[in-house]
């Protein structure tokens, strides 16, 4: 199976924060290799997935930023008292 | 006749193997009659206006006088994953009667999604706006925000009711997609996706018009939306 795959940083409509090299749109070709018009590449549907795999960590490191729970995560994990997540934290229990 | 002592098969509640969710909108509820939760966003969600005889329970999503309106119903956005036995969403729906264009811009998205505002970033839907495949219908996966889109030849006509169904398979390695404009009958697949299938991204299902231009109203209606999940 070939793709024909386009990454945010070649989008008009990239949020912020998204890691440009994440794929942002894709078109199963099947057998085929002509690409659409515009800045696509070819990959196969192997390599397309080992992409995936191998940046899928920067794709959450973004998703972490952009979601309430993310801050939460980090607010816990890092501990600090200091921490504006970890304030509100205090000031919803009613401990500051 | 006496009772007989269950088989330990036999205490497996249908429910841990076979998962039915049906939303008429047969309330005054926006949100439904089940777990879902209507999000104007600057719309308006109102079950009040469109039921017939045909079609008992509508919810109206509209966009009212807004350029940037959002009006979506959401079956929860973290309630399904592919995979573990075939998921399938059937739902109706009903094109405004005014087609997207230049002037009043609208995006529909309609199946399995994870936003209250915007397009799905984990799921698998269906998508019209007059500028994306010339108008006619678009079948897309999303995961972790990575689409892939399939072009459809269904033409988006206005006024019009649609009946659409996405089923992943067992294995959650593909998503299918039906359309038809008969309610009886959703004929044969548009055809099949295999990229970008939410295996790890958690989804739900999702009902969205989303306004992009112009400040004249426009109104899509649901009627029905029923998830299935048949554990493998």
């Amino acid at each position: 199976m070939n793709l024909a795959v386009k990454f945010y940083q070649d989008c008009h409509y990239c949020p912020a924060g998204m890691p440009k090299h994440w794929p942002a749109e894709v078109i199963e070709l099947g057998e085929g290799t002509e690409l659409p018009e515009g800045p696509w590449l070819l990959m196969t549907k192997e390599q397309y997935e080992e992409y995936r795999a191998t940046h899928l960590k920067d794709y959450e490191a973004y998703e972490n930023s952009i979601m309430p729970v993310g801050g939460l995560k980090r607010a816990l994990a890092l501990g600090t008292e200091h921490s504006k997540h970890w304030q509100r934290i205090r000031q919803w229990l009613g401990l500051a | 006749m006496g009772f007989s002592k269950p088989s330990a098969a036999s205490t497996t509640s249908d429910a841990m193997k076979r998962f039915v969710l049906t939303e008429h909108f047969c309330t005054n509820n926006a949100g439904g009659n089940t777990n879902g939760t209507a999000y104007s966003g600057g719309g308006d969600c109102s079950t009040t206006t469109a039921s017939s005889v045909d079609h008992p329970g509508v919810l109206q999503l509209s966009t009212v006088a807004s350029s940037t309106a959002t009006p979506t119903w959401s079956g929860g956005s973290l309630c399904y994953k592919a995979g573990n036995g075939a998921l399938s969403v059937d739902f109706v729906f009903h094109l405004p009667t005014a087609l997207s264009d230049g002037t009043n811009t609208y995006q529909i998205y309609c199946g399995f999604g994870n936003s209250t505002t915007a397009e799905p970033t984990s799921g698998a839907y269906l998508t019209y706006t007059h500028s994306l495949n010339s108008g006619n219908f678009v079948f897309k996966t999303a995961s972790a925000s990575s689409r892939t889109s399939l072009n459809t030849s269904v033409t988006a006509a206005s006024n019009t009711w649609y009946r659409g169904k996405i089923v992943f398979n067992s294995a959650g390695t593909e998503a299918t997609c039906y359309l038809s404009t008969s309610m009886a009958s959703l004929g044969s697949a548009l055809g099949t996706i295999s990229t970008n299938i939410p295996t790890a991204n958690l989804f739900g299902t999702q009902i969205s018009a989303i306004k992009s231009v112009g400040t004249s109203a426009r109104a899509l209606w649901a009627d029905m939306l029923e998830v299935v999940k048949e554990f493998a």
